[in-house]
């Protein structure tokens, strides 16, 4: 239990936010992620030795998430207005930084839902949960070079966002700015 | 259009996701939760390893016993003494004494020996052969062995089993065995085997007479009128009317099913339905095949009786009979055979049910990492 303990301090903020990510709901990704780490507990010992236990604990919240979707699509939609309001109240004393912040969540989230869920899901694992190609490959049972492909389609489809390509552009003039200033 | 950098997604998904906050509550949700199960359904790989272990146990002695009652009937005839019998032998098993004078013996024994008139102290009882029983070796009762009918109507069947052990003067064991032989011979019987060392200092014979249950008396008679003494005699009978009966309709319930299975054999269509039935007659085929051997040894038995006259000349210390201590070294040999032949005979089945048994541990266990790989 005390491994479950540390492992769960170490490893559920990240997890949490990756299913925030797919999922874009919270009580979705909290029930995801719980059932996730639950399940990578329980069968700990038959994890293979070459796989990771994260990759596996990916591969199941990626399960669960799918599972989530699937759901949200033939129920109730998502609620993310809810969530954000949410957000707003609970935040710190500095609204215009999270102003800015939360513009910029609304411009990912609306760019990431544009994406199909296969080029979603590896995008998501592989540019904020940190996995290698192969770690990916083992979360989402595909090889690593249909991963290396959904990773380019994504980066392809995302650069046709404009809002998305504003906020980049933008943030690279600014870094500009201030690395000449 | 510009393709984002890996660095400006990496950033723009740190960002959006550090704007999520993360419920404080969710690790002990999972911790309580993991807590649920271990108590709720504590799992031990011991426990479906000992159910394994537990069932291959099980199955293995299931098989041995079946196989035991399938050859008990080889093992008890071939058995002498014939104390004991079949489970379902109701019969008490007769197994008189009727030496000769230097031996001990009841008064109504010997009155009967006397008389020539047999062993009254032999009864049968119960399943309506005992007048057959009790005539084993009744002089003017039924004859050892005669397929009385008993009162079910069913033909009875007695295995008789006996030994003289004689006592000649010296230089007397030839002719005495060569007597026992022609005797044998002339009662329609012959000597299954016979041993003699009428060389040495302490001359004796040995001979294992089979003889038809009917001629049985008259010989055991004609040899006690040898010029010899009688040292020893005894005689048992194995009622065997009930094992026998229930051995003709094993047989003929089989056989009708048989017959069935091969109706439905013509009858197939798919090569599984094929394989299936043609299981089930090799199965029942190779069960009327052990239960037919069963019933010709039983048949056989219980048409020859079997007689062992031991002849040894005076002053031969081997006449006195086998101590106890021998007696139950030679029983514990037997035993020890008996115990051993057992084991080979059953070891091909159990290895049988441990292999399928393995099989399907190996399957199970493959379709277990399936489910295993699905479930994560």
């Amino acid at each position: 239990m005390d491994d479950l303990e540390q492992w769960l301090a170490r490893d559920y903020a990240r997890a949490y936010r990756t299913a925030r990510l797919v999922l874009r709901n919270a009580a979705d990704a909290e029930d995801a992620v719980q059932e996730a780490f639950l399940r990578v507990w329980r069968f700990r010992d038959a994890i293979p030795a070459d796989a990771g236990r994260n990759a596996w604990l990916y591969r199941v919240v990626v399960n669960a998430c799918v599972s989530s979707l699937r759901a949200q699509r033939s129920h109730t939609g998502r609620d993310d207005g809810a969530d954000a309001l949410e957000g707003l109240a609970d935040r710190g004393p500095e609204p215009e930084l999270l102003a800015e912040q939360e513009a910029l969540a609304a411009v990912v989230e609306a760019a990431l839902a544009e994406l199909p869920e296969h080029l979603r899901i590896p995008l998501i694992l592989r540019f904020y949960s940190g996995l290698s190609e192969a770690e990916i490959a083992t979360a989402i049972d595909r090889r690593p070079g249909t991963v290396k492909s959904r990773l380019y389609d994504a980066r392809q489809r995302l650069a046709q966002d404009p809002r998305l390509a504003a906020w980049v552009n933008a943030d690279t003039t600014n870094d500009a700015l201030e690395a000449s200033s | 259009m510009t393709t984002p950098t890996e660095q400006d997604l990496t950033r723009l998904l740190t960002e959006t996701a550090s704007s999520y906050d993360v419920p404080e509550h969710g690790p002990s949700e999972v911790l309580a939760a993991a807590t649920r199960r271990r108590s709720a359904a504590p799992r031990r790989r011991w426990i479906p390893l000992s159910a394994a272990a537990a069932v291959v146990v099980l199955a293995a002695g299931f098989a041995f016993q079946v196989n035991n009652y399938d050859g008990n009937i080889d093992r008890q005839s071939a058995t002498v003494s014939g104390a004991g019998g079949f489970a379902e032998q109701s019969a008490p098993q007769p197994a008189q004494d009727f030496s000769g004078a230097q031996v001990q013996k009841s008064a109504p024994l010997r009155a009967a020996l006397d008389s020539g008139s047999g062993f009254t102290g032999l009864s049968g009882g119960g399943t309506g052969a005992g007048s057959a029983a009790g005539g084993v070796v009744g002089g003017t009762a039924a004859t050892a062995g005669e397929t009385n009918d008993g009162a079910d109507g069913a033909e009875a069947r007695v295995v008789t089993t006996g030994s003289l052990a004689l006592q000649v003067k010296e230089k007397r064991v030839g002719p005495t065995l060569d007597a026992v032989r022609k005797a044998a011979i002339a009662a329609g019987g012959y000597v299954a085997s016979g041993t003699s060392e009428e060389a040495s200092d302490n001359p004796s014979g040995e001979l294992a007479l089979r003889v038809p249950a009917a001629r049985y008396e008259t010989l055991v008679g004609q040899i006690r009128r040898l010029d010899a003494k009688v040292l020893r005699a005894e005689t048992s009978a194995r009622d065997v009317t009930a094992q026998f009966s229930d051995l003709e309709t094993q047989l003929r319930t089989l056989r009708a099913a048989r017959e069935r299975f091969l109706v439905l054999l013509s009858r197939t269509r798919t090569v599984g339905e094929v394989l299936s039935v043609q299981q089930r007659v090799d199965e029942v085929s190779g069960r009327i095949d052990r239960l037919e051997g069963q019933r010709k040894l039983l048949a056989n038995q219980s048409d020859l009786s079997s007689l062992t006259v031991s002849i040894t000349a005076e002053g031969d210390p081997v006449t006195s009979q086998r101590s106890g201590l021998s007696q139950a070294l030679g029983d514990a040999k037997n035993g020890f055979v008996s115990g051993v032949e057992g084991l080979i005979r059953n070891s091909g089945r159990a290895l049988l049910l441990v292999l399928c048994l393995a099989v399907a541990f190996a399957v199970g266990r493959v379709l277990w990492r399936v489910a295993r790989r699905r479930l994560v």
